[in-house]
Order: structure tokens, then C-alpha cells, then sequence
């Protein structure tokens, strides 16, 4: 064999072990075939229910509707009147306090309660005894915290027992908004103390009992092996807490409205906004405004995830 | 689109598959534009003989079962069937969205005044009641238009002339005190907020808060001062100065009296402790409970206060009174009301309209007052106690022509009564109110514009 038929001899091998390696082994075809076929109706399901109505919602949001007869193509003017409406960006205020101060408060009862259930007696009864309030529904919560706020309601008579005569007016339009937060933080710390105390449960008894015999307080315990060992569970949480807390809509309804009135809006958050814009009982629905809410929403969501990602960001630990 | 054993998926292909899906929504949307020939198409005698109702009442409620009762007399008599579907609060909006189809699930429905003019009224889903205005009642020798003919302002959307809306039942606020506590507010009811005045500070004299508010609702909060401007100036100022693009109409002395008038009931303490920082129904309680002796609010308080209201609580009522040297404030009027969607077969239409009338029955409009506590819209008919006062109300004929245009609504939430919550929880003068609200409206209707 001449050096020159050699030499065509191994491209052409080479050429073909190419042409097999990138159409695959007849099982990796088979896969390939069969892909389709059975990722297609879940893709179908998704389109449908997830990105139709997304991409229905964009759509609206360029528009003048009523939910009912023509659209008029707007453009971005939609948007242009949110950003220009004190009561929108109020709304947003609101939301975005909700969301920091409120996962503020959720996070910090939450990592005191697990690192006090941790090695309490009992502490099976106590974590269903701290999950409660999240079972009961909202509106419900909603309404017995009104009447413990009120001006001669349960916290005050406790603050009157104690020697407090002039509390403050907490459901006043300007303390109303904390009020609610303290609720929501109320509500939602059962759920994430659940959720850190089950993850806290897997992390090895003898990292604790180490550190005990080198001293290490409960405080300290927690900083330097709970807390880190949790990092992925805690970046999960707070990516539920920022869904969660911006879409916060029932508690702000009912606790700040009466009957089929609106609250005032100086607790309005962005969905409160958006259902107003879309369902004030007495005025013609701009389905348009509401949408354009709704991306706004949607794009905060993104945002406050990819930043509550990279502020729980840790290296991860494997135990 | 890879995956991890090296399917490449045709990216074109796939974004088709995405946009095709995505656009299903819309092109149904837009599909949808004919759904009336659609539905008129499927017309026939026999989907004459029955329709479907759908309803804003539950079932259970004292309204739905003086409804059901009234449905029941009107297929014995006209061999009709309705097909009732009690949905509860807010039809209007769960029908909407079939509104845009051409299958629509309801020939009749019912709501309050707002979703029935402003939402299916401005969007042509209801149909012009007006052969049905003329239509005599059954067994008596009235037309409706007679008996409601007054109301024909509420029920034509904006800028339109067609009745989209048929009211049977009224809602309207008044003053509410207990009859037992002022029996001498029977026949001598204040005439005017100089006599009343008179009587609030002999009971502020014994140390009580005579007018109870829930400050959580702003809408309660604003019947003080929508109520001193209406007799001061007029209703028709009041939509001027809400609708006006410079804000200057709220200038005006009507509503700069009317303001001084609120902040007079603020600085001398006639609201009742707690009205600042209460979630309602806190104070609404207590006046029932007669911590506080007079309540500004709707036909529906005896049906909502009854069940925590002090035994033997006498239900009594006056309108609002005048501010002295001025006339009486109209009564503005809310309503229940029905309509019947364009967009179903015209037998069907019909058939929901041939129901109608029995609404404003005699028997029927008695049922709404002593079965359900509701307010008539007849003013011929004996309420019970509880709203004898108001229908008396009602009777004067002292009411509002119409309803404000719908783009007042959203102005008054984001701009009247957020001012005016300031106003009554003392944080601005009335002279700070007219300013800001000057200025509000203002920036208010300029965003509008752009």
C-alpha cells in the first residue's frame, strides 16, 4: 500500500467514525427520534397554559380594553401612565416594602426559630404549633388582625395592662402599611421555619457536638454551621418569599377595604393597583393598565429572584 | 436548543411551535368578532320558552329567594322557564370573558348600577331596554317607564341614549340614629345643620362622639363633604369640578365652605374616638351598640348592624340635612339592577325581557322590602320600619339625575378621596384640601391627556 492510498484510507475511516459520532449510536438516534413525540405534548401543555397567556397578557397590555368589544392599539402608552401616576408609584413603593422589609422580618423570626427549635424539648408539637397560622386562610388572618389592631382591640388592652395609655393609632393610613406587613410576616414565618428546621435536621449532630467541646455558643453554632450548611435552602425560600410577597393581594383587600369599596390607596400594592385598574366596581374596566401591571410584575419577579440568588449566593458544601 | 446527548432541536422550528401556540389566544380573540351573527343564527321558537339568568345574589339570601319566588310566578303564568344561576358577587366580570366569544353562557344578568352601565353598557354587550320601559306590568295598569321612568339617567352608559340597565332594587346613604335613643327625631327630624348642630353639641356637652365614621372606608369618609357641596352648590358643580382638567372649579365657594363645614366636625371632635385608625366594621359596632348616636350610611345598614346591633335597637333615619340658607342635598342613588346581553339569540332576549316587568310588581317590590330589607325603587309600597324613614327619603323626589361619567370614578379614588382622607383625619386644613386637590387634579388629568 503506497504511502498517498494510506493516507486515503485513514481520512476516509476518519471521516466515517465522524459521521457515526455525529448522528450517534443507533440507541442516541433512537432517543432522538422519540424525543419529539414525547416532549412535544408537555411543550404543547406548556405553551398553552404558560406562555399563551403570558404572551396574551404583553399583547393587552399595548391596548385600550374593557375587557369585552375592540382593542385599540396603544402602543406603550400604558406604561407610560403607570410611571407617570403618583398612586402607581406608591403602589411600587409598597411592593418593594413589602418584599424587603416583610422577607426581613420572615427570615429573621425564621432563623431564630430554628435555632431555638433545634434542641428544644418538644420540638415536633412546637413546629406544628408555629406552622398554624399558615394553614388558616389569609382573609381570614387578614380580618382577626384588623381587630387586634383596632383602637380598643387586644394589643392595646395588653399595652393599657402594662402601662402603655397612648399607644400608637396603628390602623392609621400612615401605620396601616406596617401593619399589614407584620401581618404577612405573621402568616408566612411558620412555612420557611418549617422548611429550615427540616433542611437544619440533615446536617450532621456531630458538627454541633464538635463545636460544643470547643465552645461555641448557640449563636455561634448557628452562624458557622447552620446558616451555611442551609445557604441552598435559604436561596430557595427566598425566591418563594419574593413570588409570594409580590403578589400579595387578598390580606391588603380585605384587611384595609370595606364591603365592595377599595382601601385607601395609601396600602395599594402593585396587584391591588392592578385590580383596580381592571375591576373597580364602579368604573370601566382598562384591562390595558392592568396587564401592563402584570409585566411589571413580571419583570420584578426576575429581577428580585436573580438578586435574592446572588445575595444567598455560597460555594456549595456537601455533608 | 442542545440537549445533554447532543439533540439538536431546529431552533426556527421550535420559535414557530412557541409563536403558534402563543398567538392561539389572540387569533381566538380576534376570532371572535362575529358573535352575534354567530348566536342569532341558532335563533328558534322553542329557546324562546326558557333563558338563562345569571345572578349576583347567592343562594340562600333573603334577595335571591324574593327573586326565585317572583321567577316562579312569571313561568306559571307565561309557560317561560328560567333558568337560574346564582353566581354571587361580580357576574358582570366572570362573564366577560365569554363576551368575546360566540358562545355566551347568559341571556339575563344582574349586578350593581357601575358594572352593568360601565362595563357591559360602554362595550355594547347590552341590549336597549327601551321597548321594555314601555311595557305595562302584568295584572296592573302602570308601564314601567312610569315607575321608573325618573331613573332613566342611571341606566344610559356615557354619551349614549340607550337603557342598558333595569333597576329593582335602590341603594342610597342617610343619616341612621337609634329611634328609641331620640324618639323626638320621628316627626322632627333636623332640617338643616344648623338645628343639627344644636343637637350634636348638647350630646357632645354629656361627653359622647355623636357621629360615628369608619375612617378605614374612604368612601364613607367623602359622603361629608360630596354631601355639604351638594347642598352648598350643586350635584352637577360637584361632576364639573371632578371632570375639570384645571382643577380651578374646586375654588369655588361651595366647596370651600364645604370644607370648612368637615373640618369644623374634625377640630371639634363629633367624630367618634378610634375613626382614625379602625378597620370597619369597628365603629359601624359600636353606633349600633350606642357608644355613638348617628351613622352616615347606606339602605343596608339595618341588614349589616342587625346581627350586633344593642337589643331593642330602633332603626330610624333622616337624609342629610341642608346646610342652613341652602337646599337639601340630592340623594344620590346607587342600584341592583338587570340587563340583557345583546350578544344571545334575539328569542332568548325576548323571553328575559318579558320577565321584567314582574320585577316592579307590587308583590314583588313589597318582597324586596320586608322579605330581603332591600329598598324598592317603587315609592308606592309599604317598607318596613327599619327603611320607612328612607323610603320616605326616596319619595321627596330630591335624588341625582344621573350617574357621573365613569371616568369620575378612578379620579375619585385616586385623587377626591385621598385628599378628603386627609381632610378628616385633620392632617389639612380646608383651605390645605382645596389646594391639593387643585393641584392633584390637575397633574391627575394631565396624565390623562398624555
Amino acid at each position: 500500500m503506497s504511502v498517498g492510498t494510506w493516507a486515503a484510507s485513514v481520512h476516509r475511516k476518519r471521516m466515517r467514525t465522524a459521521r457515526v459520532r455525529q448522528r450517534g449510536t443507533p440507541f442516541e438516534r433512537a432517543r432522538r427520534r422519540l424525543f419529539l413525540p414525547f416532549v412535544g405534548p408537555a411543550l404543547i401543555l406548556y405553551g398553552l397554559i404558560m406562555i399563551a397567556p403570558m404572551v396574551f397578557n404583553l399583547w393587552v397590555s399595548v391596548n385600550h380594553w374593557a375587557g369585552a368589544g375592540a382593542f385599540t392599539f396603544v402602543g406603550f402608552d400604558n406604561y407610560a401612565f403607570l410611571a407617570s401616576d403618583p398612586v402607581f408609584r406608591e403602589s411600587f413603593v409598597n411592593t418593594i416594602l413589602i418584599v424587603v422589609v416583610g422577607g426581613v422580618g420572615v427570615f429573621a423570626v425564621s432563623f431564630f426559630l430554628t435555632m431555638l427549635l433545634r434542641n428544644m424539648f418538644g420540638k415536633r408539637y412546637l413546629r406544628l404549633i408555629v406552622f398554624f397560622p399558615s394553614i388558616v386562610p389569609g382573609v381570614v388572618v387578614s380580618i382577626l388582625w384588623g381587630f387586634m389592631f383596632n383602637q380598643d382591640g387586644l394589643v392595646n388592652l395588653i399595652l393599657g395592662a402594662i402601662g402603655i395609655q397612648h399607644p400608637p393609632l396603628w390602623l392609621s393610613q400612615d401605620n396601616m402599611l406596617w401593619i399589614v406587613i407584620l401581618g404577612l410576616v405573621w402568616l408566612h414565618a411558620g412555612v420557611y421555619t418549617t422548611v429550615l428546621t427540616a433542611a437544619a435536621d440533615r446536617i450532621p449532630p456531630e458538627l454541633y457536638e464538635a463545636s460544643e467541646l470547643d465552645g461555641a455558643s448557640s449563636f455561634r453554632q448557628f452562624r458557622s454551621i447552620t446558616l451555611p450548611l442551609l445557604m441552598d435552602v435559604v436561596t430557595v425560600c427566598a425566591i418563594l418569599w419574593c413570588e409570594s410577597a409580590l403578589k400579595v393581594f387578598e390580606f391588603i383587600l380585605v384587611f384595609g377595604g370595606a364591603s365592595s369599596d377599595l382601601p385607601p390607596t395609601a396600602v395599594w400594592n402593585i396587584a391591588l393597583y392592578s385590580y383596580a385598574s381592571a375591576f373597580d366596581p364602579k368604573a370601566i374596566p382598562r384591562f390595558g393598565v392592568a396587564a401592563a401591571c402584570g409585566v411589571v410584575l413580571l419583570c420584578l419577579t426576575l429581577v428580585l429572584s436573580v438578586f435574592a440568588r446572588r445575595i444567598t449566593r455560597a460555594d456549595r458544601i456537601t455533608y | 436548543m442542545t440537549d445533554n446527548n447532543g439533540f439538536q432541536m431546529n431552533r426556527r422550528g421550535f420559535l414557530v411551535t412557541l409563536t403558534g401556540l402563543a398567538s392561539v389566544p389572540i387569533l381566538a380573540s380576534c376570532s371572535s368578532g362575529s358573535p352575534t351573527q354567530q348566536a342569532t343564527s341558532t335563533a328558534g321558537a322553542k329557546a324562546a320558552k326558557q333563558f338563562t339568568y345569571w345572578s349576583n345574589w347567592n343562594k340562600g339570601e333573603p334577595t335571591q329567594q324574593v327573586l326565585a319566588s317572583v321567577f316562579s310566578d312569571f313561568q306559571d303564568k307565561s309557560g317561560i322557564t328560567v333558568q337560574a344561576q346564582w353566581k354571587g358577587r361580580k357576574p358582570v366580570q366572570k362573564l366577560l370573558p365569554a363576551l368575546n366569544t360566540g358562545n355566551v353562557p347568559a341571556d339575563l344578568i344582574s349586578d350593581n348600577t357601575g358594572q352593568i352601565v360601565n362595563v357591559l353598557g360602554s362595550t355594547e354587550s347590552a341590549r336597549n331596554l327601551s321597548s321594555v320601559y314601555g311595557m305595562t306590568l302584568p295584572g296592573e295598569k302602570h308601564t314601567v317607564k312610569d315607575l321608573i321612568g325618573r331613573y332613566e339617567g342611571y341606566a344610559k352608559p356615557e354619551g349614549k341614549q340607550t337603557l342598558v340597565m333595569f333597576p329593582y332594587v335602590s341603594q342610597f346613604y342617610v343619616m341612621w340614629y337609634n329611634g328609641k335613643s331620640f324618639p323626638h327625631l320621628k316627626d322632627n327630624p333636623p332640617e338643616n345643620w344648623s338645628e343639627f348642630f344644636k343637637l350634636l353639641d348638647s350630646l357632645r356637652a354629656k361627653g359622647r362622639r355623636p357621629l360615628a365614621l369608619d375612617g378605614s372606608n374612604p368612601a364613607y369618609n367623602l359622603q361629608y363633604f360630596n354631601n355639604f357641596a351638594w347642598s352648598i352648590g350643586s350635584y352637577d358643580q360637584w361632576i364639573k369640578a371632578a371632570t375639570d382638567k384645571t382643577g380651578k372649579t374646586w375654588n369655588q365657594e361651595p366647596f370651600q365652605k364645604a370644607a370648612e363645614l368637615v373640618e369644623k366636625l374634625v377640630k371639634g371632635d363629633y367624630f367618634i374616638e378610634g375613626y382614625k385608625a379602625s378597620k370597619f366594621p369597628a365603629m359601624q359596632q359600636k353606633w349600633a351598640n350606642n357608644e355613638s348616636d348617628f351613622i352616615m350610611n347606606g339602605t343596608w345598614t339595618p341588614t349589616e348592624s342587625k346581627p350586633y346591633a344593642a337589643p331593642g335597637f330602633e332603626y330610624r333615619s333622616f337624609p342629610f340635612p341642608a346646610v342652613k340658607g341652602h337646599k337639601a342635598p340630592p340623594i344620590k342613588l346607587g342600584f341592583q339592577g338587570m340587563a340583557i346581553v345583546n350578544k344571545v339569540p334575539k328569542a332568548r332576549q325576548e323571553a328575559a325581557a318579558a320577565l321584567l316587568p314582574w320585577l316592579l310588581t307590587k308583590e314583588a317590590q313589597e318582597q324586596f322590602a320586608k322579605k330581603a330589607f332591600q329598598m324598592p325603587v317603587r315609592t308606592d309600597v309599604k317598607a318596613p320600619d327599619q327603611l320607612a324613614d328612607a323610603l320616605k327619603a326616596l319619595k321627596s323626589g330630591n335624588i341625582t339625575p344621573h350617574l357621573p361619567p365613569p371616568s369620575v370614578t378612578p379620579y375619585v379614588n385616586k385623587v377626591l378621596k385621598p385628599a378628603d382622607d386627609d381632610l378628616v383625619f385633620g392632617k389639612s386644613t380646608a383651605k390645605d384640601f382645596i389646594a391639593n386637590l387643585q393641584s392633584a387634579s390637575q397633574a391627575y388629568w394631565a396624565r390623562q391627556q398624555g
